[in-house]
């Protein structure tokens, strides 16, 4: 007995691609959406990182130090510098190009990396009759999909050997 | 008999069933994925407000310390007891305020009576020491009053001013 044989006609081919184009284009619409909601979440998690890892280390070398050189210090601006006097070389911190700049003697690093740049580094001397502390206020500034963002992390660390 | 492929046979295309099936799977994991999305960004979230918590926790500790500096009788000691208080930034220094500041997360401080024995110990059972606090010190997230996390750090009048 002979078999009725069939394939598609062109109508339904034309229905079937688009149909396909539709579904891939949504398809795609919710991974690159899924895609750039993780790349900002990263870039957010890494601001955090970085603010909280630089200003531990500002606050310990403050607490650790002897005496804030004021010639050398610039305080109440965004754009402020410390240098702390320690019982060794002096430690400074200083803004450069958006870096977050760590000196002591010779050596030299950079605090921040490049994606995410410091824009503001407001500090604050506090002097009490029997100690000397430096406020830190720090902004990180970085790239997300709607533009740039800025988060602030804020310190505070009273110099142990500045006590009579 | 003939084998005929199926290719060939008279039955082509999916039922109402199968399309109903197909669609309904698909949702199913449409949802999965977007659950698993919504999770890691709470994740992301709360391990931010961990972390700004965590700094403003250290931050509070020399704040403390920074008022005791300054002078216990006039920043520590007329503050009453069991009455959370919170920490405020200003040009000149800190304050403990009745007002909440407003910023993304705001500090209260809470202190506490300090008792001690006769050789100086901590005791709960001894006498009160009027030169020691007990200060509770917690963070919340301003938009929802979330408490992040809190601590406790024990304030003395060491410099007696």
């Amino acid at each position: 007995m002979k078999t009725k044989t069939q394939g598609l006609v062109l109508i339904e081919m034309l229905i079937y691609i688009v149909i396909s184009v539709v579904l891939i284009a949504i398809t795609t619409y919710f991974i690159l959406s899924a895609y750039h909601l993780y790349s900002d979440t990263t870039v957010r998690s890494q601001a955090d990182r970085v603010g909280a890892s630089i200003m531990n280390q500002i606050v310990r070398e403050t607490r650790e130090g002897v005496a804030i050189a004021s010639a050398s210090s610039t305080f109440n601006t965004p754009s402020g510098a410390v240098t702390i006097t320690t019982e060794g070389a002096d430690v400074e911190f200083f803004l450069s190009n958006g870096r977050l700049m760590w000196e002591e003697g010779a050596s030299s690093l950079a605090l921040n990396p490049d994606t995410h740049t410091v824009t503001h580094f407001y500090l604050t001397q506090l002097t009490t009759p029997v100690s000397t502390g430096v406020r830190y206020e720090i902004g990180i500034t970085y790239q997300t999909r709607a533009g740039s963002e800025t988060r602030y992390y804020t310190g505070f660390s009273i110099l142990r050997q500045s006590y009579e | 008999m003939k084998y005929t492929p199926l290719s060939s046979r008279d039955s082509m295309g999916f039922s109402a069933v199968e399309t109903i099936v197909a669609a309904s799977v698909l949702l199913i994991v449409t949802l999965a994925v977007a659950g698993v999305l919504q999770s890691s960004q709470w994740l992301a979230r709360s391990t931010s407000d961990q972390v700004h918590a965590t700094l403003l926790l250290d931050e509070t500790s020399e704040a403390l310390q920074y008022l005791r500096d300054s002078s216990w009788s006039t920043h520590i000691s007329p503050l009453t007891l069991n009455t959370p208080y919170y920490l405020v930034r200003e040009a000149s220094g800190y304050t403990l305020s009745s007002t909440a500041p407003s910023t993304p997360y705001y500090v209260t401080v809470t202190f506490e009576s300090v008792a001690r024995d006769g050789d100086g110990i901590l005791d709960a059972a001894g006498t009160d020491d009027s030169g020691s606090r007990l200060a509770t010190v917690a963070v919340y997230r301003s938009s929802d009053d979330l408490l992040i996390t809190d601590g406790h750090v024990l304030v003395h009048d060491s410099h007696e001013n």
